[in-house]
């Protein structure tokens, strides 16, 4: 009976889940090309980072040995390599988690500005507006690191087609774990200043203890244990990986960045499609 | 499952949006106690209605609105659609492809065109394709803003911004239109054009007239509607149309300087209560005391040099009447 009377409440069409999804995250993209000045500082910061922190530290950085224990894959390249080319990972990182980050706080402008109100009321399936949330902000943090990407011939790495697609997804998977988190915290927070405050809070020990900035083998004590305990490290080794960089456990990297993204896409889904109050 | 003929008959007759008993609380924090928005609210709207939630701030229309436009859901009692409770997924689902909402803020993105919002729009209601090149025109005709489809909406002004927000709630054509303070921002120009014309899009399809629920707090709006519900408190005070509340009252309003302490005192001996609303001092005069005591009254405060205004009712007055507190004096409060 539910379903014949319904059909005379509207005659409208049932809203399919997927072109929600999509007309949202073309919403994302075309925002985002509206804003060339966030387009801009989310490259430029970046290798502003990694120009003054490479040549800062080009002469005192040492490649650390691994222990016997860590080392599975590590060539003779470790002692070669040099200090630009051990942050430029680290530097994809950044830009990844700070893109995708903002990406997700956008979820707190829409709310202000009225736009999350009209699409919660329309009949549009609500893991639609999750996931189009988690794409599109997956989709620009990758692209805008993408354009960095190429800098690694720069520092002559031979890295083939394989590399770039497997850094790429690298980049992608971490974007989406952090837009997950970025997405729950910003359904609770409900300003701009305290999201920034609490994403800076959490956000930048998380990248400095990734391994971006210095070597997981060569940290020690209470340092390592954090390091290892956090998501973004395994990501940032998949990165090296990919890249042909020397990193340990690479098996282990990929598999905690893959389930980092499947962990934000289940953050991003609850928060959104259960979060909302609704009958 | 099939429905029984004692079922059809109840929906077929049943009103488009029912509530019964509604309650929604919020907790207290260290600045402000807990309050209930919404107590034990009942009201009945029928299909093809205007029905304007009135009340001051506070009063719980803004509740009571996320919650018919499902953004919230009450502790208890229940929202019925034509008879069919919410609570149930297929419902909700129905229902929402019926509603149209516009809320305080423009659903729209600054930074996308007009055609862009509302192409967005039409996807999420499943509107695809030319059809959805269709709708966007129809709307754009309707509302006048053919011109401004690829426009941002940032560079537009604040009425236009309001009709291409009314386009997006109308685009899927919904055959129930919740505006919730849609007028706030507007000049009175803007703000009379834009009821105007919600006025002419209503009737426009004679054979099923949109249902339209509308919470404002300024009575000249409030007058546009059929029946007027007057809210205070998280409760629903009274009812009918701007005429019957008007007529209700049966009072003739005097109003003067509220600073005057010899008004006071005038009003005070012939025993006549008054209340201070903004600036003014409002005294109702009800049909026992009129026309003498009016008169009396009138000549009194001439003789004292008081300035005043003897008036008709209005919904302010049968506000002020039924709750004993005053609507907040805004652009349209005057009668």
């Amino acid at each position: 009976m539910t379903s014949a009377h319904t059909s005379t409440l509207n005659a409208a069409p049932n809203s399919s889940g997927f072109s929600s999804a999509f007309a949202l995250t073309r919403r994302e993209l075309v925002r985002i090309t509206r804003q060339p000045s966030r387009l801009i500082a989310s490259i430029a910061t970046p290798l502003i980072i990694w120009l003054l922190l490479g040549s800062g530290f080009a002469e005192s950085f040492r490649p650390p040995t691994p222990t016997p224990t860590l080392s599975t894959s590590l060539d003779t390249a470790t002692d070669a390599l040099g200090y630009g080319a051990y942050l430029l990972p680290g530097m994809l990182t950044m830009t990844v988690l700070f893109s995708s980050i903002f990406g997700a706080m956008s979820l707190i402008e829409d709310r202000h500005e009225g736009f999350l109100q009209s699409v919660l009321v329309s009949p549009a399936p609500r893991w639609s507006i999750a996931i189009s949330k988690l794409l599109g902000s997956a989709l620009i943090a990758t692209v805008q690191a993408m354009i960095i990407l190429p800098a690694v011939f720069l520092l002559g790495n031979a890295v083939g087609p394989l590399g770039l697609t497997l850094s790429s997804l690298a980049l992608f998977c971490t974007a989406l774990g952090i837009a997950g988190i970025g997405l729950a915290a910003a359904w609770w927070v409900d300003s701009s200043q305290g999201f920034h405050g609490v994403m800076n809070l959490v956000l930048l020990p998380m990248w400095l203890l990734s391994g971006s900035v210095f070597p997981l083998e060569g940290a020690s004590g209470w340092m390592r244990v954090i390091m290892m305990a956090n998501p973004v490290t395994w990501c940032t080794k998949a990165l090296h990986a990919s890249l042909g960089n020397p990193a340990t456990d690479p098996a282990l990297a990929w598999a905690v960045t893959i389930l980092f993204a499947c962990l934000g896409i289940a953050l991003g889904w609850v928060t959104l499609g259960r979060g909302v109050r609704r009958f | 499952m099939h429905s029984s003929p004692e079922q059809h008959e109840h929906t077929a007759h049943a009103p488009i949006l029912q509530v019964e008993n509604l309650v929604r609380s919020y907790k207290g924090t260290r600045r402000t106690p807990a309050r209930r928005a919404v107590d034990s609210l009942s009201l009945s709207i029928e299909e093809g209605e205007w029905v304007a939630l009135l009340g001051p701030n506070g009063s719980g229309k803004s509740t009571l609105v996320r919650i018919l436009a499902t953004l919230d859901k009450p502790e208890q009692g229940r929202v019925l659609t034509s008879g069919h409770d919410l609570a149930t997924k297929a419902q909700l689902a129905a229902y929402r492809r019926a509603l149209g909402v516009v809320f305080q803020h423009a659903g729209l993105d600054k930074l996308m065109t007009v055609r862009e919002n509302l192409a967005a729009q039409a996807a999420l209601h499943g509107i695809r394709g030319t059809d959805a090149a269709h709708a966007i025109d129809r709307v754009a005709a309707m509302l006048t803003i053919a011109d401004r489809l690829n426009d941002r909406v940032g560079t537009l002004s604040g009425g236009l911004a309001r009709r291409c927000d009314l386009a997006r709630a109308l685009l899927p054509q919904p055959r129930l239109l919740i505006l919730d303070e849609a007028t706030t921002g507007l000049d009175h120009d803007a703000r009379i054009a834009f009821l105007d014309q919600l006025a002419a899009l209503r009737t426009a399809d004679q054979s099923c007239p949109m249902t339209i629920i509308m919470t404002t707090h300024l009575m000249d709006e409030a007058e546009r509607a059929c029946r007027v519900l007057m809210l205070h408190e998280g409760h629903l005070v009274c009812e009918g149309s701007p005429q019957e509340l008007r007529e209700r009252v049966g009072a003739t309003s005097i109003r003067c300087p509220a600073s005057s302490t010899q008004a006071e005192t005038i009003f005070r001996e012939a025993g006549i209560p008054t209340t201070v609303r903004g600036r003014e001092r409002i005294a109702l005069a009800g049909p026992a005391d009129q026309p003498n005591t009016i008169a009396e009254l009138a000549s009194k405060l001439a003789l004292a040099g008081i300035a005043f205004q003897i008036a008709p009712p209005t919904l302010g007055d049968a506000y002020l009447e039924a709750t004993g507190a005053a609507l907040t004096q805004q652009n349209g409060d005057s009668p």
